[in-house]
C-alpha cells in the first residue's frame, strides 16, 4: 500500500520520528518560561530573610505537672551591646519545643525601654514572635540590660528550647553595632 | 545473466535457470496499487474489522492545526496578561477585618518598598528608627508619609515599625 505521511520529514521519516513545526517549538518554549516565571514567584524572598546566625538556648521548664496542665512563666529578654549605647534592636524568638504559647509581652528594665516593644499581635497563643524597639533619645542602656520581658503559658513538664536571632543592634545614628541576646526564665 | 540485452557477455559462469527464476521472483520491482485499489482494500477491511465505525483521517482537518496554535497561543497570552496584573501577594479574599486588610496591604512589595527607608532591601526596626529621626530633624521629605496623610508623625513610624516586625 501507498503509504502517505504528509506530517513527516523525510529524514525523520526514516526514523517514524512526527516533524514539529517551528512555530509549535517556540510556542512551547514560550509557555515553559511562563511555567518558570510562575515557579520563581513562588519562591520566597530572600531579602525578607535575616541574614544573621540563629542560637538555640534551652531553659528549665516546669517539674511535677501533669502533660495536660500548664503554668504560666515569663522570659526575660537580655541584649549585650558592650561598651555601645543600644538605641535599636529586633530580635526573633520561637520555641523549637511544643507546648510553648506567648500570651504577652512587656518592655523592659531600662527607661529607654520601658514601654512594650513592637511585635505582630499574631504572635499571641503562637510559639514565634519578632520583637523590636528603638529610642532616639540619649539616655540609652549600656552593656547586659533587660529589652522585653516575654509571658508565656507552658504545657506540661520539662526543659524547653528557644531558637533566638537577633538581626538587629544599633547605636546612635542608626549604626549597626555587635550584640548578644540571652534568655532567662522568671517564675511568677 | 543471460539475459542481459545490449550487454557484454558475462564472464560469470551461468546459473541453473531455476536458480535465476527463483531469483527473479525474490527480486522483481514492487507492484504499485492505485489509490482506486487501495481505497478499496481499506473499505473492505474497514467492513469485516469494524462494520459501521467510521474511520477518522490521520491528518486533522485543513486549517485545524492553525486553531489549535491560535487558541494555545491565546491562552498563553492571557497567562502572561495574569501574571503582569495580578501582585505577588493576593489580597485577602471577601469581607476581611481591617486589621487583616492593612496587614495584607502593608506586605504587598510596593509597600515594603517604600517603608524600606534606608534601602538595604528589607524591612527593619532600622528604617523605622531612621524615619523617626528624620522626622526628628525635620530632613524628612514628604515621599516618605507611609500613610498617605501628608503629614509626617509617629502614625508613619509606626507603620514601618509594625511591618518590620510582621509574622
Amino acid at each position: 500500500m501507498a503509504a502517505k505521511s504528509d506530517n513527516l520529514s523525510p529524514d525523520s521519516r526514516r526514523r517514524g520520528i512526527p516533524r514539529v513545526p517551528v512555530s509549535w517549538i517556540v510556542l512551547i518554549a514560550f509557555d515553559l518560561c511562563i511555567v518558570a516565571l510562575v515557579c520563581a514567584q513562588d519562591q520566597p524572598d530572600s531579602k525578607q530573610q535575616p541574614s544573621d546566625e540563629a542560637q538555640v538556648i534551652e531553659l528549665a521548664g516546669p517539674v511535677g505537672i501533669d502533660d495536660s496542665d500548664s503554668q504560666f512563666e515569663a522570659i526575660d529578654v537580655y541584649v549585650d551591646s558592650g561598651t555601645n549605647p543600644l538605641a535599636a534592636y529586633q530580635f526573633e524568638l520561637a520555641s523549637t519545643t511544643p507546648g510553648v504559647k506567648i500570651v504577652g509581652i512587656e518592655g523592659g528594665e531600662h527607661a529607654a525601654y520601658s514601654d512594650a516593644p513592637y511585635y505582630d499581635s499574631r504572635a499571641m497563643r503562637n510559639n514565634r514572635v519578632i520583637i523590636a524597639a528603638f529610642n532616639t533619645g540619649k539616655d540609652l542602656p549600656v552593656g547586659r540590660s533587660r529589652v522585653a520581658r516575654i509571658h508565656v503559658e507552658i504545657q506540661g513538664s520539662g526543659a524547653r528550647s528557644y531558637r533566638t536571632r537577633l538581626s538587629v543592634s544599633a547605636t546612635v545614628e542608626g549604626r549597626r553595632i555587635p550584640a548578644r541576646v540571652s534568655l532567662a526564665r522568671i517564675v511568677i | 545473466m543471460s539475459d542481459d540485452q545490449g550487454q557484454p557477455e558475462s564472464t560469470e559462469p551461468d546459473l541453473p535457470e531455476e536458480v535465476t527464476s527463483e531469483l527473479k521472483r525474490m527480486f522483481r520491482p514492487s507492484i504499485e496499487i492505485s489509490e482506486a485499489v487501495d481505497k478499496a482494500v481499506m473499505a473492505d477491511a474497514q467492513n469485516i474489522l469494524a462494520p459501521g465505525v467510521r474511520v477518522s483521517p490521520h491528518r486533522p482537518a485543513p486549517g485545524m492545526g492553525r486553531w489549535a496554535f491560535g487558541l494555545v497561543a491565546a491562552g498563553s497570552l492571557a497567562a502572561v496578561l495574569v501574571l503582569v496584573m495580578l501582585p505577588n501577594n493576593p489580597q485577602p479574599n471577601g469581607v476581611a477585618e481591617n486589621a487583616q486588610s492593612v496587614e495584607a496591604m502593608n506586605s504587598t512589595p510596593e509597600y515594603v518598598a517604600k517603608r524600606d527607608i534606608d534601602g538595604n532591601g528589607r524591612v527593619d526596626i532600622l528604617d523605622a528608627y531612621t524615619l523617626s529621626r528624620m522626622i526628628e530633624d525635620s530632613t524628612a521629605g514628604i515621599s516618605k508619609d507611609q500613610n498617605n496623610d501628608n503629614i509626617l508623625d509617629d502614625n508613619d513610624v509606626n507603620l514601618v515599625a509594625e511591618t518590620a516586625v510582621t509574622l
